[in-house]
């Protein structure tokens, strides 16, 4: 894809710069480009060329709209260079390093650009998302066993960062990751509920990414703050990028795990893998009951990252 | 351009429009300004203009910004960091309809009238100082407004953008990457500077992208005299001044390298008859438009200044500007003397060297940048923080001056390393950094090739014209014929021995105020405005101070001048009697001191300060927090005070915090006002 491709994308999905009108929500995104791609148009092409927004204007999607997002160029030329001084970069939906499965997945719900920092590369290899309820002592061997099997698969791990309200879901999981892959001398993905600068505020954090030991991964606009609605968006986001997630411990028919898994196991059920050993919840066996792959030992994790 | 009676005229809105602007029915270009101002509005080019000060270059910004707005072009961003010094030019601008908004750090414009404006199109020329465009505000609202539709983007002092430049400022490093986002990349750019060698223009030509024109003038100074003498005593230079003042040409400019010169030489002028004012960083605002003014219109014979007043100060018949101490840099010294007779036949600008000058231009080179130690420290505490940290508590963390801290974060901040957020708090980027080490050493080793140059200057017996405009790569290819060298003439000192004597005296006298600490000390228990008799490294006293420390005995000379400062400076109510700030290091030498000036002044002497344990001396501490939280505790009192109002004597005064915290509790236990006698400031002596 041409540069062109994704300024326009990031463009018309600009949240950086205050514009009189809205950017793009995430259907109107993709129902755009899904108009381009049927008249054979290069997203790019919205750029320069008036007959071409006029043609795919559709709705609220109006060609003045079209007009006020794409015109922005140097505006947001300024933001992405402050973003980048500071070392955050931004993957538009059409970009080579944008998760593919996410897209794929999420269709018209697909971010249409996530926000990235650090080792921006591992988004390229296969990714294993790891998700529980909670982190006790049972669990945590648990975890961290499938963090080392994803290493030695060639994987990367895939987990949710609990946002700065701290609701509770997800707490601690991604630290027990982030030791695990210290240790294991790998570079997992931390996908946050709140935006890039507001997740790495804590040293450690910051630091990994600085070392490019980590890679920090929001949908949100860099100083957004975390909020249920923020938690459930970046639980979608976990499952969907990850080749597979890993539910370690799940509550049965409640709890943002258990949705979420639940929808995925509904669309894709080959691609949730339910542990049902020592230490998992009632959810667990009720996800494999529903498709979910069952994983009754943890040692047989490796054979399912292929 | 001439009319025909009857005839049409041949239409000409360039030169039309520059006699708007000066209000001058005859006005005509000056040499290359009609090129550059056709290259910005015709073909968009980029421009860098070397032209000497005085040669127009508001003129080729104000009509080229007058002729893009009418081509239907955005405003003009124009980055100066004297917009201060501008308001004649803006003034003249609005004469050709150009609508201005200036913003800098003493103007009321916010960035939200800025944006509107922007938005409603009713802004043709946008004025911001550096320091300013990199603020998140006016980066956040204002750039991408003006970044979108931008006309023409004007850099002034061009040669700051530079780290060889003598005069590089860390705010101008962004510039580069700025523009490189304006327009579709072919926004017109103007570069403006009256000193730059072919080294800097080349680093600029780099920074503002390939295709540059350069329009270059001759920077040779038709006129202007130069010379210079090496005179190493201060008393030697005021007296020469008091002499030789008069006999100057016109009104003029003596350039110090520190405030503190700046009032000494500005008062030992007036007390010799000179109509002389002090102009330096330390004067408020609304001043320095009087005193700019006042030189203006001849109203006064010379301001004595520090660099504050400097590029950009338009006055075309300076008479003469005369150098009290070396500028760091040749280059720095071409333009200030720059400003001289540039609407006059003869002009004067006279260097004359002291012996401390070296000391000053070292401390300044090696505060240039920021220590790596500095460095470190600040982005430690950065580093470990969760969340933005207040400038105030990265102070209290770290034992670094506040200046320091701020040099270190502003350079921080330039690199990306560190942004800032609302107020005075910064945060640590996601970005990588290392300390670069090489870049900062080889500008370094610059400056200290540009010190020896400036020495070279003073050394000459070649043309002095000649040397400084070899040194910009402007080939003068002959004498000039009127500097010292040319004619053989030369400057010489004062054979007064009497007014020698006196400027050595009047330099003995000079003390200074000590502002009591405001700073968590309620009105009830903070000092009253106390006196200093000297500054530690000063010829005057500073020499017998050091003397006596190194004895353990001070000279009855600085007993009789503390005495004479004190009598002389009447402090109110009276004071009553005598207390000492007790030393371990010093054991009685202070306590002594203070009944020999209780003895002379026929009051009582308490010694009732102990101390109560031995602290590292304040001279090591480096910023406020640290130093109040050394002296806390430090000291008690051995019995209480007297009630009536008190003067508290010691040595000398590093922070002080000693004497706010030996004040304060003598306050607390009943003391009248406490007022603070010093010998020597030792603010920033090496310990
Ligand atoms: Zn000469």
């Amino acid at each position: 894809m041409s540069s062109d491709t994704h300024l326009a994308a990031l463009l018309l999905s600009n949240q950086l710069t205050r514009l009189d009108v809205a950017p793009l929500k995430a259907r109107e995104f993709w129902g755009l480009v899904d108009r381009t791609d049927a008249l054979g148009i290069n997203v790019g092409a919205l750029l320069t060329d008036a007959t071409v927004r006029a043609q795919v204007a559709q709705g609220d999607v109006s060609e003045k709209r079209l007009t006020g997002l794409l015109d922005a160029t140097r505006a947001f030329a300024f933001e992405i260079e402050r973003l980048s001084e500071g070392g955050i970069t931004l993957l538009s939906a059409l970009d080579e390093r944008f998760p593919v499965l996410l897209r794929d997945r999420m269709q018209h719900g697909c971010p249409p650009h996530l926000f990235a920092a650090g080792a921006t590369d591992v988004l390229l290899l296969r990714r294993l998302a790891i998700v529980t309820d909670a982190i006790d002592d049972a669990i945590e061997p648990i975890v961290r066993q499938a963090v080392a099997a994803a290493v030695v698969a060639g994987w990367a791990t895939v987990v949710g960062a609990p946002g700065q309200s701290g609701n509770g879901d997800g707490q601690a999981i991604d630290a027990v990751v982030l030791d695990e892959s210290g240790a294991c001398r790998s570079t997992p993905i931390v996908v946050a509920a709140d935006g890039i600068n507001r997740a790495a505020r804590s040293p450690d954090v910051r630091k990994l990414v600085q070392q490019q030991a980590l890679c920090l991964v929001s949908p949100f606009v860099p100083d957004t703050t975390a909020s249920a609605a923020t938690a459930r968006a970046r639980d979608a986001v976990v499952h969907a990028m990850a080749d597979r997630t890993l539910v370690v411990a799940c509550a049965d028919g409640t709890g943002p795990t258990w949705a979420t898994a639940l929808a995925s196991v509904e669309h894709e059920p080959a691609s949730v893998l339910s542990f049902t050993g020592t230490g998992s919840r009632p959810g667990n066996a009720a996800l494999v009951g529903m498709g979910a792959v069952d994983i009754d030992h943890i040692d047989t994790l490796h054979n399912h990252l292929h | 351009m001439t009319d025909l009676a009857g005839g049409t005229a041949v239409a000409d809105p360039m030169l039309e429009a520059l006699r708007e602007l000066t209000g001058r029915t005859n006005a005509d270009f000056r040499p290359d300004q009609r090129e550059a101002i056709e290259a910005l509005v015709e073909r968009r080019e980029r421009v860098l203009v070397v032209q000497r000060t005085g040669w127009g270059k508001s003129a080729v910004y104000f009509l080229a910004t007058h002729l893009l707005r009418e081509q239907g072009l955005g405003p003009t961003l124009l980055i100066s960091p004297l917009l201060a010094l501008m308001r004649n030019q803006i003034e003249a601008a609005e004469r050709l309809g150009l609508r201005c908004m200036t913003v800098n750090s003493s103007s009321k414009t916010t960035v939200n009238e800025l944006s509107n404006r922007l938005q409603s199109d009713s802004v043709d020329l946008v004025l911001v100082s550096p320091e300013r465009l990199a603020n998140p505000d006016f980066a956040q609202q204002a750039m991408p407004l003006l970044g979108s539709r931008p006309g023409l983007v004007v850099i002034d002092e061009v040669h700051c953008i530079s780290d060889w430049g003598h005069d590089f400022r860390p705010d101008y490093r962004r510039i580069g990457r700025l523009i490189s986002n304006f327009g579709d990349g072919n926004v017109p750019v103007l570069g403006c500077t009256a000193t730059a060698n072919s080294r800097v223009v080349e680093d600029v030509a780099n920074q503002l992208g390939t295709d540059i024109t350069t329009y270059r003038g001759t920077l040779n100074r038709d006129g202007l005299a130069l010379s210079a003498v090496k005179l190493s005593q201060q008393a030697e230079r005021l007296a020469w001044l008091a002499e030789q003042l008069g006999s100057m040409p016109g009104s003029g400019i003596i350039y110090c390298l520190t405030i503190r010169d700046v009032d000494n030489v500005s008062s030992w002028l007036k007390r010799q008859g000179h109509d002389v004012e002090g102009y330096s960083g330390a004067t408020i605002n609304e001043d320095r438009e009087v005193l700019e003014h006042r030189l203006k219109t001849n109203d006064l014979k010379a301001l004595v200044a520090t660099s504050a007043l400097g590029m950009g100060y338009d006055k075309p018949d300076l008479g003469f500007v005369i150098h009290f101490q070396m500028p760091g840099s040749p280059v720095a010294y071409y333009q200030q003397v720059g400003r001289a007779g540039r609407a006059l036949d003869d002009s004067r600008a006279l260097l004359l060297c002291g012996k401390e000058d070296v000391n000053i231009q070292d401390y300044f080179i090696d505060q240039a940048f920021p220590d790596p130690v500095d460095i470190d420290a600040v982005l430690a505490v950065l580093d470990e923080a969760a969340g933005p940290v207040s400038l105030r508590d990265i102070a209290s963390q770290v034992d670094v001056k506040w200046a320091k801290i701020e040099l270190a974060l502003k350079q921080l901040d330039v690199e990306g390393v560190v942004r800032r957020v609302k107020g005075q708090s910064y945060e640590r980027t996601l970005a990588a950094w290392a300390y670069p080490h090489d870049r900062i050493q080889s500008v370094t080793d610059a400056r200290r090739f540009e010190q020896q140059l400036m020495f070279d200057y003073a050394e000459t017996t070649g043309c002095r014209m000649r040397f400084l405009t070899d040194l910009l790569d402007d080939d003068l290819g002959q004498g000039c014929g009127i500097c010292d060298n040319c004619r053989n003439e030369f400057i010489q000192p004062s054979t007064s021995t009497q007014l020698i004597a006196a400027a050595e005296a009047f330099l003995r006298n000079r003390p200074l105020m000590i502002e009591p600490k405001k700073q968590g000390i309620p009105v009830g228990e903070r000092n009253q405005e106390g006196r200093t008799l000297a500054h530690w490294g000063d010829s005057g006293w500073g020499p017998l101070v050091q003397q006596g420390r190194r004895d353990g005995h001070f000279a009855d000379e600085l007993v009789g001048a503390l005495v004479e400062m004190i009598t002389e400076w009447a402090p109110s109510p009276a004071p009553t009697w005598v207390a000492a700030v007790p030393s371990e290091r010093t054991g009685a030498l202070v306590p002594s001191l203070a009944q020999r000036v209780a003895e002379a002044l026929a009051i009582a002497y308490v010694p009732l300060v102990e101390r109560a344990e031995q602290r590292p001396p304040q001279v090591e501490m480096q910023n406020s927090p640290h130093q109040a939280a050394n002296v806390a505790g430090a000291f008690t009192l051995g019995e209480p005070p007297l009630s009536g109002p008190v003067l508290l004597i010691d040595d000398l005064v590093d922070s002080g915090w000693t004497l706010n915290e030996i004040g304060r509790m003598m306050s607390r236990s009943g003391s009248g006002p406490v007022f603070p006698v010093v010998l020597a400031l030792a603010l920033g002596r090496r310990a």
